[in-house]
């Protein structure tokens, strides 16, 4: 009936069903069974961002969805189920809002959702509202109108420790009279009172909704149902009434466009007569509903909300005054972030090895079974075990850096940090909003371009998801710890240098978010406005799962991806296998055999079988249609210090750029002998490879330039296919990869020639 | 008292006040711990929502951290960071 604006790719569906004890009714206890007459009632999570409601969402459904302490973590709506004192309910995670006047796309996703206008989605039975105790005043503005949907409504007020903290006292018997619905003191965190939650929503399904709810002038509802009407006139099925109040408050809006979608340009002109009619008779709209909602909000806590009376400086207060500084919260940002990198560098290091021994190890034990030399032993070997190890041993870095955001986005300094980036942001257009997908992407840019949905300027949005993928993701740290480690030397230097490459994001965004807004994306700055949310200690569990989480997934990565891909660039480097070659050294087999017979010469046979085995090696990848392939894009990339081999590493790693480390383990360890020892040891493979006329391949130079091109280059599909879906266009992915690797290229060519002339290397 | 002010290109914003309103002054004005009550919210109708349903109105009390065009003040329990490019003008009558 109504049309959605949006594929239906952003319904994220889980199926894991749980049930929590405490929700089971208590013989005796049990409330009136509503919930019997509608089969898996849906119940909608609602609520300004930032409340807490992913994690009930995760508390009442079992599962583990993403959560963090600033607004606008959740743009997309997630389901998962529940056990509701004994009846199987579908719980909908919807994105936060301040109001039901939907500005951005996470907004208008939520509205839809709760007014039953998304294809294929349901309308709920009931909606928790999620309200935040601590903010009361301003957390029922929302709560005003979800209960004039026509909704049976439970208010939970989560947050109950941070208000009691406060001195805040609330009455939550008074607040569910006058509001009219049941009121619910929880702890969402802690998980205190969920029982009391789904006892309160299994009874409020099928039963009445909300009748209390604030007044408008006559001559608005009038007004409403004259707009209804006509409506009514053109289509037996009644339009919501609420739509209809919506579009005469917001003129213009998200619920006029969509009305208009469906009735036709015509549905503008009948909006317009009707603000027309309540201007002309006196009714000024503008400020109206806020003033008639805070009214009503003031009425219902008249009594039921007391605040100390005088209110202290708390230590957040201070804390703030210096996080948020000028210049000491520049300061403290970049202390934050350097002690970061050195954690990276020389917390990482130490586990790294005891990992590496126990990768290489297993390696070892894995080869034993094999022949001793062919097809098979290479395959394993130097194949899939070189490819996935070398991958592997990075798992410390990654976990570490995604425990670090972790405890970033939990403290609440996420939100800090974006408004100091907002000073630098908005001298290039965009505002702070920005910087929180930005800081997203550094974990992975497919979430931070997701996250751009709350940016509600549509040019804004599109520079920030076009600038997004510059961020060092995660995905590149493997290769900079694995350059970093070989070729820069010192800790502090690597250390800085590791800076300095996330730093080349952060510098290169804004400034092609500014070229972007002074061309394709022209347009006056947008205002700037955050919730910076309150200080909380970050939860160990909280950290660990999204460690644990994002570990297994580059696990799961490495098993399968970067090992089909590590198998494929195997296959190119080890084929084919012509016997011209074999007979090439027959002579030079013959000589090692023959000195192995004497004891006494034992050492210039391994010499003689070390220099046979390698130039066999070398001799069969030399033709191998890698190194055909190889060759023929060797003067495209021979300007940035690099020869075919890491050419045909970078080119395979374009899908997904962590598949570089794999690659060159795969291609140099194909291009050693048949050996057990020593071969997965990546690090010394780069530092030993030398070119045909003796000079190594790698020194400061190449690894600088190949560096600065993994900073700036895209390689990574998911994050243009997350491109795609958002824009609903290949133009801007297409952009972006072309603009991305033309940045890359040109950064890498300066970079080297810069470093080669200062090093004379 | 006319205050007038500019966006960055130029454009004026409607904030004439009465002239009744000798204290009131625009909320970037205010320093650092500076405590205020918001008179009046001027711009379009869609930012003014946009802060009102935030818990910025006439008649609520704030406390500056963080001055300037580019500010953080609390409003009641809530910490706001609030840079308005010329959108709208907050008018604060400072304690």
């Amino acid at each position: 009936l109504w049309p959605s604006p949006r594929s239906a790719t952003l319904w994220k569906s889980s199926s894991v069903a749980t049930t929590f004890p405490s929700a089971n009714p208590t013989p005796g206890s049990s409330p009136s069974r509503n919930s019997a007459a509608v089969t898996e009632p849906t119940i909608a999570l609602v609520g300004n961002p930032n409340t807490g409601k992913t994690t009930l969402f995760n508390a009442l459904t079992g599962l583990r969805q993403h959560v963090g302490n600033y607004p606008g973590v959740t743009v997309e709506i997630k389901t998962g189920s529940a056990d509701l004192a004994g009846v199987k309910a579908n719980i909908v995670d919807v994105p936060g809002c301040y109001s039901l006047a939907p500005r951005s796309l996470d907004e208008l996703l939520a509205v839809e959702l709760l007014l039953g206008l998304r294809d294929g989605a349901k309308r709920p039975d009931a909606v928790v509202c999620v309200v935040d105790a601590s903010n009361l005043e301003r957390n029922l503005y929302l709560a005003s109108q979800v209960v004039e949907l026509g909704i049976p409504t439970v208010i939970a007020l989560n947050m109950m420790d941070v208000a009691e903290s406060r001195g805040l006292t609330i009455d939550p018997a008074r607040l569910a009279e006058r509001l009219g619905a049941p009121v619910v003191p929880i702890v969402a965190r802690s998980r205190q009172g969920l029982g009391d939650l789904s006892k309160a929503v299994f009874t409020a399904v099928g039963g009445p909704a909300p009748t209390k709810r604030p007044q408008f002038p006559t001559a608005v509802t009038e007004e409403v149902a004259s707009l209804g009407g006509r409506l009514q006139a053109q289509s037996a099925t009644p339009t919501p009434l609420f739509l209809l109040e919506r579009v005469l408050f917001d003129s213009g809006g998200q619920v006029e466009k969509l009305l208009a979608r469906r009735w036709g340009g015509e549905f503008h002109q009948w909006a317009e007569e009707s603000r027309a009619r309540l201007k002309d008779g006196g009714t000024a709209l503008g400020g109206l509903e806020a003033h008639i909602r805070y009214a009503w909000i003031g009425d219902v806590l008249n009594g039921v909300l007391h605040r100390p009376t005088v209110r202290t400086t708390r230590w957040t207060d201070r804390l703030d005054a210096v996080l948020l500084h000028r210049f000491w919260g520049v300061v403290v940002f970049l202390l934050v972030m350097s002690s970061f990198f050195a954690t990276i560098f020389f917390g990482a290091a130490s586990i790294q090895e005891y990992f590496k021994d126990a990768m290489n190890a297993g390696a070892d034990f894995i080869a034993s079974l094999l022949p001793e030399e062919g097809a098979l032993h290479s395959l394993v070997r130097q194949g899939a075990l070189a490819g996935v190890i070398n991958v592997l041993v990075f798992l410390p870095q990654i976990a570490i850096l995604f425990a670090f955001l972790a405890v970033l986005e939990d403290c609440g300094y996420m939100a800090r940090a974006a408004f100091l980036m907002d000073r630098l942001l908005s001298r290039c257009g965009l505002s702070g909003k920005s910087f929180i997908p930005m800081l997203s992407s550094f974990a992975c840019a497919v979430p931070g371009v997701m996250a751009t949905r709350t940016i509600e300027d549509p040019r804004d949005r599109l520079a920030t998801m076009l600038v997004a993928p510059l961020m060092s993701c995660s995905a590149r740290l493997p290769l900079y710890t694995l350059l970093i480690s070989a070729f820069v030397p010192g800790a502090w230097l690597q250390t800085l240098t590791m800076m300095g490459l996330y730093s080349i994001g952060l510098i290169a965004a804004p400034l092609v978010a500014l070229a972007l807004k002074r061309t394709f994306l022209r347009g006056e700055p947008s205002m700037f406005l955050l919730e910076l949310p309150s200080y909380k200690a970050p939860q160990l569990g909280n950290v660990l799962h999204r460690m644990a989480d994002r570990s297994w997934a580059f696990i799961r990565r490495a098993g399968t991806f970067i090992l089909a891909t590590s198998i494929v660039l195997w296959a190119l480097a080890y084929y084919p296998r012509p016997s011209s070659i074999e007979s090439e050294f027959t002579s030079l087999k013959l000589r090692a055999e023959q000195l192995k017979r004497f004891p006494e010469r034992k050492a210039e046979a391994e010499q003689v079988q070390k220099a046979f085995d390698t130039e066999r090696a070398q001799r069969y990848q030399e033709q191998s249609f890698l190194a055909r392939m190889g060759k023929t894009i060797e003067p495209l990339v021979a300007p940035l210090g690099w020869d075919w081999k890491i050419g045909t590493a970078v080119i395979a790693s374009f899908p997904a750029r962590e598949v570089v480390v794999a690659a060159l383990g795969t291609i140099y360890s194909v291009g050693e002998p048949d050996s057990d020892e020593g071969s997965l040891e990546l690090q010394e493979t780069l530092k030993s490879q030398r070119r045909p006329d003796g000079t190594p391949v790698y020194n400061l130079a190449v690894a600088a330039s190949l560096l600065v091109f993994f900073a700036l280059c895209c390689q990574c599909v998911s994050t243009l296919a997350v491109i795609r879906r958002e824009t609903n266009t290949w133009r801007w992915p297409i952009f972006t990869f072309v603009y991305m690797t033309l940045l890359a290229y040109l950064g890498a060519f300066v970079t080297y020639r810069v470093v080669l002339y200062f090093t004379g290397a | 008292m006319d205050i007038e002010t500019r966006n960055q290109r130029g454009r004026q914003v409607p904030t004439t006040l009465p002239k009744s309103n000798a204290q009131v002054v625009p909320m970037k004005s205010l320093k650092a711990g500076q405590c205020g009550t918001v008179v009046d919210l001027v711009g379009s109708d869609c930012t003014i929502k946009c802060l009102v349903e935030r818990g910025l109105r006439d008649g609520s009390r704030i406390k500056v951290i963080v001055p300037g065009a580019s500010a953080v003040f609390q409003v009641g329990d809530l910490t706001l960071s609030l840079r308005t490019c010329g959108h709208c003008e907050v008018f604060v009558r400072p304690d």
